[in-house]
């Protein structure tokens, strides 16, 4: 019996993929499976339909026990046409199935996707795959002929059939299904008439052979929802505004893919969040400081070049020692590069890309779901040590799905804001380094703060030489003392007797979870920390490295975190790595190091 | 307890160039928050980089001195976590006009509810002398040694195409003109432009003496009232403006042409501030140019409140038992 399955649905940016894959992993997970997204689309909006550069991908995998990724070759492909078979084929597995809408292999799709006239693709394919031949327009019109739609009204409908057609085929509740697609498209009975379609078509006919049982996997108790990282991100800071009681100013300039934080945030209009699409990325930057110098706390978001375009503006918040969040949403760069592609390829700007000595806290999300905890673990350290925070996430977590249990308000983690007594000096120092926050509108707290260098204690301009010692110590020590608030360091695989260690960090961890395991299941000694801080790193981190004889560090860039690492360490690690735009499945990083 | 403008003075050391126009504007201003009412612990200054920007330090209120040319986004922001904060806008010709365009016309469009004093000196000063964007072509600069080939940019034409609710002029050198201004920029609700002609002595040294010079003043600069003829040349004008369908004309007061022709100002009049805005020659006018009402800047407010559990829950969930 199959434990997961991969599907991977693709066609043009107007067939619905999303709309139909995102469907079917709730339903999946509502029925008691395990399920991991991965969505594959192109930076363009509405490329040419039928054509090579139009087609997007979404892949996802349903599975009977815990997974951690969308898995690597798929078991099965659905294809609305000839352009993205072409594009897709060595994502299947031999002797996968492959569901080809019989209509985007015409002659027309063929000309499309720049292929010969009178190729027969599909007989091909039969070479490598099942195919199983589905008639999907004439089905879908057989569908709704009732509804006397035009013909272009009644092809919308297409991706409701398929839905029909996937749900029986991996044993999905049709009726939890039916219920959904009832209250959702209350006003569009096709889709529901379609999806009928799909599901007798599966039933009675072709379908019998390729049916594929995957067991009810026994999840925790809870309220659950299925969760991409962008509404992960979104729902993380609001529980961070609520938790700190201070008004929380979100603001941003629109970029690839960091943008859906905001419109999530927009739809949801959390009460203690105050909205502001600027009018740069800059502007998206210094409002926020300007927010967190009046007492509530700053965040916003960009993504490649906009990381860069606000890093002037980190300065400030490093040398005024105001709490900033900055979530990174890595894609693929430099420049323009690959919007909606993924990559953790602004590490090192994350890490060092400010002028002057400018430390500041660097966290990164492992998945959708731990987007969640990141965000709030953000602005934590953010507020309690008075600092800016720079979050990375990248393409992968903000685009993908998973279950996510919901949290109890009452289980969320206390974020408590330093001092704001008017009489401690506005750069005096608590224990752990970090200076009163004092708002406009405290009596007798009027203060100055600005870029110059100022006096220890007081924050007066200084140019004196041991002062700037002093204060660019003191500023470094208080984003060490970070560490304060972590948790213990997580190994999360180990091997009595590995003398080999993975270091991996980001979105990564999936891909990496599942070929660690893979590995003790295959009886290799190898033990496995997933870097949640990359500075200042745990204070546990280096003993446990030391333990081991080979480190080996995963990472989608050309070796930033090992360079970083190697710097700070001066021993020898192996670097695994690549820069595609694409993460890493399980299989591949089983062929990149032994 | 009525506060005086001492109270207003911080501990720091004043480091302008002896001399600078920016004394004159530091004691008008801090004379107008005393006058006026403010609350030390209620204002916050916000600048940029440049010698003007160095005007919060010396101010005793809440102050950020910024980055160059992001005064008007830092001021958006704390506008937005507290509007009920008295915030103003120090900044200079280079730092809202160079590199901070972008983030004053939007302020200005937006109506932040700030008052923005920009000195305008004509050059950069704290860099040491090159030109500025407002540097009259041909200008010798340090980075111009065979003058400016540069056009300037006029800031009032500027802020009204921005959408500017309130625009006006003053000087570092009418001290009873500039406290006037600063009060009534201080009133506006919205973003109020004030552009304050500010002398640097070591770099550009009289720039505005046409205008701010008691021998050539009453020639040159038109001190606009609401209401009344736009009229210069001493307590009994000799001249002043027409408006020949739309077309602006110097006209000499006497018998062809009384004062009862001139153009009357109106500051709600939005194509005749233009006209006033576009005088770039030796005439130039001084005072509030242009004045609207328009809604300030504020947030969006939710359409609806949830709690952050009935957030965390919103949309489709299930449970297992």
């Amino acid at each position: 019996m199959e434990s997961s399955v991969v599907v991977l649905l693709a066609g043009d940016s107007g067939d619905g993929i999303q709309l139909l894959g995102g469907e079917l992993v709730r339903a999946a997970a509502q029925s008691g499976r395990d399920v991991r997204t991965f969505s594959d689309f192109p930076a363009e909006i509405r490329a040419p339909q039928g054509t090579l550069s139009g087609v997007s991908g979404f892949q996802f995998r349903i599975a009977s026990e815990t997974i951690h990724e969308p898995g690597s070759l798929a078991d099965c492909l659905v294809v609305f046409n000839a352009a993205a078979y072409v594009k897709y084929r060595d994502r299947l597995k031999p002797g996968g199935l492959l569901v080809a809408a019989l209509e985007g292999f015409d002659a027309r799709s063929l000309a499309l996707a720049k292929l010969a006239a009178g190729r027969d693709l599909l007989a091909e394919a039969r070479e490598q795959f099942r195919v199983l031949d589905l008639p999907l327009k004439d089905l879908t019109l057989g569908a709704l002929r009732e509804l006397k739609l035009s013909q272009s009204d009644t092809m919308r409908s297409r991706n409701m059939l398929v839905l029909g057609v996937l749900v029986w085929m991996y044993g999905i509740s049709a009726e939890a299904v039916e219920a959904e697609l009832r209250s959702r498209f209350k006003n569009n009975p096709g889709n529901l008439l379609a999806y009928r379609a799909g599901l007798n078509f599966a039933e009675t006919l072709e379908v019998q052979d390729y049916r594929v049982d995957l067991p009810v996997h026994s999840v925790e108790r809870g309220t659950f929802k299925t969760i991409n990282g962008s509404q992960a991100l979104a729902l993380g800071l609001a529980a961070a505004a609520h938790q700190l009681g201070r008004p929380m100013l979100y603001a941003s300039y629109p970029i690839t893919p960091a943008s859906e934080i905001l419109h999530e945030l927009a739809r949801l209009q959390p009460q203690f969040i105050t909205l502001f699409q600027a009018e740069d990325e800059i502007a998206a930057v210094t409002s926020a400081i300007g927010a967190s110098f009046a007492g509530g706390i700053g965040v916003t978001a960009s993504s490649g070049p906009g990381l860069s375009l606000k890093s002037e503006g980190l300065g400030l918040a490093v040398m005024t020692e105001l709490p900033l969040v900055l979530i990174a949403v890595q894609r693929g760069g430099p420049s323009t590069g690959l919007p909606t592609k993924t990559e953790q390829s602004d590490l090192t700007q994350a890490l060092h890309g400010r002028h002057g000595e400018a430390p500041l806290p660097v966290l990164a999300a492992r998945s959708s779901a731990d987007a969640f905890d990141a965000a709030i673990l953000a602005t934590k350290i953010a507020v309690e040590c008075m600092t800016p925070v720079i979050l990375l996430s990248d393409a992968y977590i903000a685009g993908s799905a998973q279950p996510w249990r919901i949290p109890e308000v009452g289980e969320l983690p206390a974020i408590t804001a330093p001092s704001a007594r008017a009489s401690d000096l506005p750069y005096a120092r608590d224990a752990h380094g970090v200076r009163p926050w004092v708002a406009p509108g405290t009596a007798g707290g009027a203060h100055r703060i600005g870029g110059l260098e100022g006096e220890v204690d007081t924050g007066r301009i200084s140019y004196d030489p041991e002062n700037h010692q002093a204060m660019v110590k003191a500023r470094a020590a208080k984003v060490d003392a970070a560490t304060r608030l972590y948790g213990p360091l997580e190994v999360v695989q180990r091997c009595p007797g590995a003398d080999t260690l993975v270091l991996a960090w980001g979105s990564t961890y999936g891909a990496v979870r599942s070929d660690m395991e893979r590995r003790s299941a295959a009886g290799q000694k190898v033990d496995y920390i997933h870097l949640r801080h990359l500075h200042p790193l745990h204070p546990e981190l280096k003993k446990q490295v030391d333990r081991y004889r080979r480190i080996i560090v995963i990472e989608m860039n050309e070796g930033q975190l090992a360079q970083h690492l190697q710097g700070l360490w001066a021993i020898p690690l192996e670097s695994v790595c690549k820069t595609t735009g694409q993460p890493f499945n399980p299989d591949e990083l089983a062929e990149l190091w032994n | 307890m009525e506060l005086t403008s001492k109270d207003f003075q911080s501990p720091e050391d004043v480091r302008w160039c002896p001399g600078c126009g920016d004394y004159s504007i530091l004691k008008q201003f801090t004379e107008v928050l005393a006058s006026r009412g403010s609350d030390p612990d209620r204002t916050v200054l916000v600048s940029g980089i440049g010698c003007s920007s160095r005007l919060p330090y010396y101010v005793n209120s809440y102050g950020v001195h910024s980055l160059h040319g992001r005064a008007p986004s830092v001021a958006t922001g704390i506008k937005l976590a507290n509007p009920d904060l008295e915030v103003w806008i120090i900044t200079g010709d280079g730092d809202a006009l160079s590199i901070g365009g972008n983030q004053l016309i939007h302020a200005l469009r937006r109506n932040l509810n700030v008052p923005i004093l920009l000195f305008n000196n004509e050059i950069y000063g704290l860099t040491k002398g090159q030109y500025s964007p407002t540097s009259r072509e041909g200008q010798v600069t340090k980075s111009t040694p065979r003058g400016s080939v540069d056009h300037p940019l006029n800031p009032l034409t500027l802020a009204l195409g921005a959408g500017a609710t309130w625009v006006a002029r003053s000087m570092d050198r009418s001290p009873a003109h500039l406290r006037e201004q600063l009060a009534a920029s201080q009133s506006h609700q919205g973003s109020a432009l004030l552009e304050i002609y500010q002398n640097c002595n070591v770099f550009h040294d009289g720039a505005f003496e046409v205008w701010t010079d008691k021998t050539s003043q009453a020639a040159h600069a038109v001190f606009l009232e609401a209401g009344k003829p736009v009229a210069w040349g001493g307590s009994e004008p000799s001249h002043a403006l027409h408006w020949n369908g739309g077309r602006p004309e110097v006209r000499e007061l006497g018998r062809d042409f009384g004062l009862s022709d001139a153009w009357v100002h109106d500051p709600s009049d939005r194509i005749k501030a233009f006209a006033l805005a576009s005088l770039e020659g030796e005439l130039r006018p001084f005072g509030l140019l242009y004045r609207a009402e328009r809604p300030v800047f504020a947030a969006a407010q939710p359409t609806e409140i949830r709690s952050l559990s009935e957030l965390l829950r919103s949309g489709r969930t299930w449970t297992v038992e």
